[in-house]
């Protein structure tokens, strides 16, 4: 009995030491020298305003100065002795480990964090890890101070956050830190998949949902959100592994290709084309498909030759005057390009050497523009001479233009109908001429030949027609319009010079009674001149 | 002899006879194809976003506005331009904002000159000259007086009340001969650039100043005052003034700040009194300058002023109008606006933000979807944006009966405007009948007004046009947001023939 109780005994101990061995093995299974560096997280505030300089510096802040203030302000706020649901998240997008934290403030008893809590995300929620600690910052004026925080236990995670319980605020409600840096490893690298989820994520947040050509459908976007929650709350229920991530990132891309290819298609469109460029995602239909989220990743293939971007209008001549490249990159980029137009056969430089320079901010996508003088042609093409990003996005290429029209035909039938209505016998026929007349105002207003498209040119056009032809045998034709066109024009005169030498052709409709300008009962020069004089006026 | 004469008189008057009874036959047995008795549906489509910066920016009253300085005693601007004559240095701002065409400009008339004197014919024959070369260049003034503009050294430059008070009795005939020029009046006067610092507001009688603004300027001129708190302090509700006061936000920076017109506490009664008064009274606004915005970094949360922010400020509180000069390209700067011509958003971004817009905006003349920037919405959106959303005309003899609905999809309602009316037109484009279609408070942002309102239509049987005209005090009109035609001031619903 003695011996089992004591065999019970030792066989608890045992395993209350495999149990601490383990756990010890959990915390130090990576070695020192295989452990990757955290990667600069995405750092957002709560209840906290940034007031001055990027949240970035709490993570990334090199000295660039040898005297204090060695590194650069990050100010928020407002601060105070109660602060209530005030965090700073540290997001990395990878499993982390952190395992302790680096506090570095300038006048720190005047300005810094004075109490805080950590947290870190685990299960989907919230953990507490230490609570309340009394940052133990020594000094105040004009000194920059570094204190460690080492964690009673590290943490493993993809989020954590420092509750920010109160700060000092001897000048204003304004806190001022250059480092709040948790220190650690990254566990496992769940950032590649992290990011398919971003890039699913922004897809579908700006998409447009509809019948249009380029537009989805509403269940094609329930589909892809359905795969995009389902991976999220695996990841945050730490159902991910190393192992089952590139499974994910490829279901995810399945799941967008899937979906963009439920796209509807565009109808009149141009089609784009790129050259020496290596396309990682997407394709070039998303280029003209009028989505500011679906894109196409690429790359300069061969960096000693220009890339290009081509818009083709399939015959249809754009009188343009500008080109705009919606785009964005993992950060900041400039590429450096000139717009062409295809003139006779010819790539033709229409502009000079344009810098667009991409910040990367913006809520909407950005988009920089280069303009040239107004230019008729059926393709034109962007030319990047340079990228200063090796891969970035284009999401759209946008043109200022409209399509050539042609206006000749109503011109002319402008002028038939104005000598309609001035036609005396019209004013008999009252309704006929309001409704002429009407057409008229229509057809001659200047936004017509300014922003019309040839379809409404040719309805105008159609309109006045009827209202003119409504005249056909109700009126004379007027005096001077020897070929009976509806009209008193160059022709009439030059016709008449032709009759009096003889040349007129012989299936010529020419009326001696409207030629006799002067009505002397003869034809001669005179009426010609008289016809000329008229058209002058 | 006598007989063959009568015989062929006889003959000639029938002729005659036959003649004239045939043409009266033929006349009366023609009839006209316009009918006496019909209905008229029209169809009229939204302008599509390829077109409405081109076609709508030269609607008055309304949208980006420039800034320019007069000292009236000497004809020299100010500040940095204040070696250049100001009538030069308004010509080049009028070159350098040309492809933006703006109709309004701010116009500061600095009186430092005369804080110590009554105004002179000098003065007069500045400002009128400056009038005149608006008037030319077809721009109308949001008109401000100050006396402070070296704001370090305030009281040098400070005019006693009194001086104020003669100041605006000598001013008035000027401002009433003026009012068709004048969009809206800034109150002014009172503190460095006219813009009510709290130091000077101690050291004036705000009252007996901003009634002397009231009583010396047309009651149907609006006013626009610095801070909310200035216009309740001073007049009571009741006070047959306080509906003609505005506001200027001359801090814009998209967060809220302490220096805004109603304070940067949405929950605050001051700030919801702005919001709820701004729907009735006009509203102007400016960014700090862009050389600031490193030193205010921190209050605008990024290097550049927050285009959405902007907009949701301004569709709040209704703004009518927006400094062009501030933030966006002065002394060959690139600024927040500069910025905002560079983001694109659609639809759905502007849903997401609480943005109004009118669908045809974000489409192309293909019907494809088009991607704007924010620089257009801004442009496009402050103040009014109007569109007929449906017409409708019953012609019964000579009874026209019209239905129209108009929609402001604008921040503001066209309060600064003259009228809107409906128009009867004849065939050569004379009004032969019209009809006051609706208030101007009416069209309230996001609001669709439907009337239903009887012309008379002088002469059965002749085709009309029954057609919208939006008028501005001077005559200028505005178009519709419409793929209509736009013909001599008049929006044309549709062609009763």
């Amino acid at each position: 009995m003695k011996a089992f109780k004591t065999s019970k005994r030792f066989f608890s101990v045992i395993i209350a030491a495999m149990l601490i061995l383990s756990s010890f093995q959990a915390f130090a299974a990576v070695p020192e020298e295989e452990r990757k560096p955290l990667n600069i997280p995405e750092i957002t505030l709560e209840n906290l305003q940034v007031r001055g300089g990027s949240p970035t510096y709490l993570v990334d802040n090199p000295p660039y100065s040898e005297t204090p203030p060695t590194m650069k302000d990050f100010d928020f706020g407002p601060g105070s002795d109660n602060m209530q649901n005030s965090y700073i998240v540290y997001n990395y997008g990878n499993e982390v480990m952190i395992e302790s934290l680096t506090l570095i403030g300038w006048w720190p008893k005047d300005q810094a964090v004075k109490n805080i809590s950590l947290e870190y995300f685990s299960d989907g929620q919230w953990v507490m890890s230490q609570e309340n600690i009394e940052v133990p910052w020594k000094t105040t004026g004009g000194t920059e101070e570094q204190v460690d925080i080492v964690l009673s236990q590290p943490v493993q995670t993809m989020k954590f956050r420092i509750k920010i319980n109160s700060a000092y605020h001897s000048w204003s409600d304004k806190i001022c830190m250059h480092l709040m840096r948790p220190n650690g490893y990254i566990v496992t690298e769940f950032k590649p998949l992290t990011d398919a989820i971003a890039q699913a994520e922004k897809l579908i947040s700006q998409v447009l949902i509809g019948d249009k050509g380029g537009e989805f459908s509403q269940e094609s976007v329930d589909n892809l959100n359905e795969i995009i929650s389902q991976i999220n709350s695996d990841l945050n229920e730490g159902l991910v592994t190393s192992d089952n991530i590139p499974d994910l990132i490829n279901k995810i891309e399945a799941a967008i290709e899937e979906f963009t290819a439920s796209q509807n298609p565009m109808e009149n469109a141009p089609k784009a084309e790129i050259e020496n460029l290596s396309v990682s995602l997407g394709n070039t239909e998303y280029l003209t498909d009028r989505q500011i989220s679906t894109g196409i990743t690429v790359s300069v293939a061969d960096s000693e030759s220009p890339a290009y971007l081509t818009l083709d209008f399939s015959g249809k001549n754009l009188k343009a005057t500008g080109i705009t490249l919606l785009a964005s990159a993992s950060e900041g980029f400039t590429l450096n390009a000139k717009a062409e137009a295809e003139i006779d056969g010819v790539w033709t430089e229409i502009s000079p050497e344009t810098e667009l320079n991409y910040r990367c901010d913006v809520q909407g996508t950005e988009g920089h523009k280069i303009t040239f003088d107004s230019c008729n042609a059926s393709k034109f093409r962007i030319k990047i001479n340079s990228s200063t990003a090796e891969s970035f996005t284009i999401y759209e290429i946008l043109y200022d233009g409209t399509y050539a029209t042609d206006m000749s035909a109503l011109y002319s039938l402008i002028e038939k109908g104005t000598a309609v209505a001035e036609n005396s016998d019209s004013a008999n026929y009252p309704d006929l001429l309001d409704i002429l007349k009407i057409s008229l105002t229509k057809a001659q207003n200047g936004e017509v030949s300014a922003y019309s498209t040839q379809e409404k040119i040719d309805s105008i056009y159609q309109l006045l027609l009827n209202a003119v032809e409504a005249f056909n045998n109700l009126i004379g034709y007027q005096k001077g319009d020897v070929d009976h066109s509806g009209s008193v024009n160059i022709l009439d005169a030059t016709l008449i010079q032709r009759y009096l030498v003889h040349l007129l052709p012989s299936e010529q409709i020419f009326d001696n009674k409207l030629a006799d300008m002067n009505d002397d009962g003869k034809i001669s020069i005179f009426d010609a001149t008289r016809i000329q004089v008229m058209l002058a006026k | 002899m006598k007989k063959k004469l009568s015989k062929i008189i006889s003959a000639a008057v029938a002729v005659v006879l036959t003649a004239s009874i045939s043409l009266a036959v033929i006349q009366a047995a023609y009839s006209s194809k316009i009918s006496d008795s019909k209905t008229y549906t029209f169809d009229i489509g939204g302008l599509t976003g390829d077109k409405t910066t081109a076609l709508l920016s030269e609607n008055p009253d309304r949208g980006l506005r420039m800034e320019a300085y007069l000292d009236v005693a000497t004809g020299l601007s100010l500040f940095e331009h204040a070696e250049e004559d100001a009538f030069q240095q308004l010509q080049d701002e009028i070159d350098k904002y040309k492809s933006d065409s703006p109709t309004l400009v701010q116009v500061y008339f600095y009186l430092t000159g005369y804080k110590d004197k009554e105004l002179d014919q000098t003065a007069f024959d500045n400002m009128n000259r400056y009038f005149d070369m608006l008037e030319e260049n077809n721009l109308k003034a949001v008109l401000r007086f100050a006396y402070i503009w070296d704001d370090t050294n305030p009281t040098a430059q400070e005019p006693k009340d009194d001086m104020v008070v003669r100041h605006w009795e000598q001013l008035s005939s000027f401002i009433t001969e003026r009012r068709d020029q004048i969009s809206v009046l800034q109150a002014g006067c009172v503190g460095a650039w006219g813009e009510w610092d709290s130091g000077a507001m101690s050291r004036v009688d705000d009252k007996k100043i901003l009634d002397a603004i009231m009583n010396n300027t047309p009651e149907d001129m609006y006013v626009q005052v610095r801070y909310s708190y200035i216009k309740t302090d001073n007049f009571s509700k009741d006070d047959p003034n306080y509906n003609r006061i505005g506001f200027h936000d001359d801090f814009l920076i998209g967060n809220l700040h302490g220096w805004n017109t109603a304070g940067s506490d949405p929950t605050s009664d001051r700030y919801k009194q702005m919001t709820e008064e701004s729907r009735y009274v006009p509203v102007d606004g400016e960014m700090i300058w862009g050389s600031a915005n490193d030193y205010y970094k921190g209050e605008i949360g990024g290097d550049y002023i927050s285009s959405i922010k902007m907009a949701q400020r301004m569709a709040e509180h209704h703004f009518t109008s927006l400094s062009l000069t501030h933030n966006y390209k002065e002394k060959d700067g690139y600024y927040s606006m500069e910025y905002w011509k560079t983001e694109y958003v659609n639809q759905k971004i502007l849903d997401d933000s609480n943005l109004p817009y009118q669908e045809s905006w974000f489409l192309d003349e293909n019907g494809n979807n088009l991607p704007k920037t924010m620089f257009d919405y801004i442009k496009d959106y402050l103040g009014y944006y109007l569109s007929a959303e449906s017409a409708e005309a019953v012609v019964d003899g000579n009874k026209v009966t019209a239905t129209v609905a108009l929609k402001n999809y604008g921040f503001a309602a066209p309060l600064t405007l003259d009228k809107i009316e409906l128009v009867l037109l004849d065939a050569d484009g004379n009004a032969v009948s019209r009809s006051e279609f609706c208030s101007l408070d009416e069209l309230q942002s996001g609001a669709a007004v439907e009337k239903t309102i009887e012309l008379q239509r002088p002469e059965n049987g002749r085709g009309y046009r029954l057609a919208l005209r939006i008028s501005s005090r001077n005559g200028d009109t505005a178009r519709l947001a419409n793929d209509i035609e736009y013909t001599d001031g008049y929006n044309i619903l549709g062609d009763l023939i």
